[in-house]
């Protein structure tokens, strides 16, 4: 059996605690230390190669944005020029009266000839429904006003003339009702005729051109191309024949 | 008792040490990486739209080149006057040049439209029908836009081939601006 015998004084002991006690918390405020300086080290690494990442990426994205700018400077130069465009085909016709005549006499067929013409520029609100053309019709004709909102301008074209037979003039019909260009064909009237010592044909026939429309004209005949932004593109114009027009 | 009072000393005063310092140095040091980190990712993500930018560039050029196209080649200058003495002085001249006969032109009404306006005009002539649609088009390729709102043709003598032909024109014009009412005096 042992017994532990301390003989040193009580004060002398104290101050040994005491010491030992601030030795360690001392450690512990240099551990502390040491961490702290580990994390700020660790937050400030890369920190200045990120910066100048980010200088350099700032430089290039003040020139994408002045490129963007760019962009949007020569679309709204493009909006302009597409409004006037519109503009100028508020006024302008979408497709030259002599290129309907070309096209009209390119439909003739040999032997046929006209004796009038009549061609005119007028316009009408869209009719969404049979009803409401109906309803227009008789507000025009009784002189009222018509909903000026959705006017469409169309060029009317009345042809009167005299063909060998009535083949000849169902086969002028039929060309008129199957080209792109010309719409709404009717057939005034179609009667026989003495001219001279022989029988002939002679009719009356309207249809129309929508002049809402954008055309492309080239060798042999015109094609209707739409509705969507400003129409007409020219090409050349249909070979003419007016030896077999009116007059001829 | 004291040993534990002196513990604890030590222990808040190293305890609110380390938390100054966190508040002080670690906080702000990672705010500001935080700040660089996020910085560099926005602008990666602009710089990654550099495409887009440039195709809608070009798409604009192609666009803008199209229309400047379409504006040059299919539409005829509308002047800043009317000047319709010069334009029938031109039809009056065609018609001379193509030996077209019993030529009447006469001025018809004006009409607005926006910032355009039109005058109107009649012209009447007899000839060969080729002569009169050749008249049309030097009507047409007259160096300013002149509709033609109507044309028609009566065969008058079916043994020539002469028709009598009436074209209603529309000559345009722009119009100024009216100027802005003046502001009553207060």
């Amino acid at each position: 059996m042992s017994r532990s015998i301390n003989l040193m004084p009580s004060e002398y002991r104290q101050r040994l605690g005491d010491s030992r006690l601030r030795r360690r918390f001392a450690g512990y405020g240099l551990a502390t230390a040491v961490v702290i300086a580990g994390l700020v080290i660790h937050s400030r690494l890369g920190v200045g190669r990120m910066k100048a990442l980010a200088q350099s990426l700032a430089a290039q994205a003040a020139q994408l944005e002045a490129v963007r700018a760019e962009g949007l400077e020569i679309n709204r130069k493009a909006d302009a020029a597409a409004e006037r465009l519109a503009d100028y085909y508020r006024l302008a016709l979408p497709i030259e009266i002599s290129d309907v005549l070309a096209l009209v006499s390119h439909e003739m067929p040999a032997g046929l000839y006209l004796t009038d013409l009549d061609l005119n520029v007028s316009q009408r609100a869209e009719a969404t429904s049979a009803m409401e053309e109906l309803r227009q019709r008789v507000n025009r004709s009784k002189g009222r006003k018509v909903d000026e909102r959705n006017l469409l301008r169309f060029l009317t074209v009345t042809l009167t003339g005299v063909g060998q037979d009535g083949v000849q003039v169902a086969q002028f019909i039929g060309r008129l009702e199957s080209h792109a260009v010309f719409d709404r064909v009717i057939l005034d009237f179609d009667r026989t005729r003495t001219i001279g010592e022989s029988a002939a044909r002679e009719f009356r026939v309207r249809f129309e051109v929508d002049l809402e429309r954008r055309f492309v004209l080239g060798e042999g005949g015109a094609t209707r191309v739409g509705e969507d932004g400003p129409p007409r593109q020219r090409a050349s114009t249909a070979p003419t024949s007016d030896e077999r027009s009116a007059g001829r | 008792m004291n040993s534990m009072l002196t513990r604890l000393k030590y222990g808040s005063i190293l305890f609110g040490a380390a938390i100054l310092c966190y508040l002080t140095l670690v906080r702000p040091a990672y705010e500001q990486r935080g700040r660089v980190l996020a910085e560099v990712r926005t602008l990666n993500q602009r710089v990654d739209q550099a495409e887009e930018d440039y195709a809608l560039r070009d798409r604009a050029r192609r666009r803008l080149g199209a229309l400047e196209a379409r504006l040059a080649a299919e539409t005829r200058p509308i002047p800043d006057s009317g000047d319709v003495a010069g334009v029938i002085s031109g039809i009056s001249s065609d018609i001379r040049e193509l030996e077209l006969g019993g030529a009447k032109l006469n001025r018809g009404r004006e009409t607005a439209f926006g910032s355009t306006a039109s005058t109107g005009l009649l012209v009447e002539t007899t000839g060969r029908f080729d002569l009169v649609v050749e008249l049309v088009r030097r009507i047409e390729a007259l160096p300013r836009l002149v509709r033609i709102s109507s044309l028609s043709a009566q065969n008058v003598n079916p043994s020539d081939g002469e028709v009598k032909a009436t074209l209603g024109l529309d000559a345009f014009y722009r119009i100024a601006a009216a100027p802005e009412p003046a502001a009553p005096a207060k």
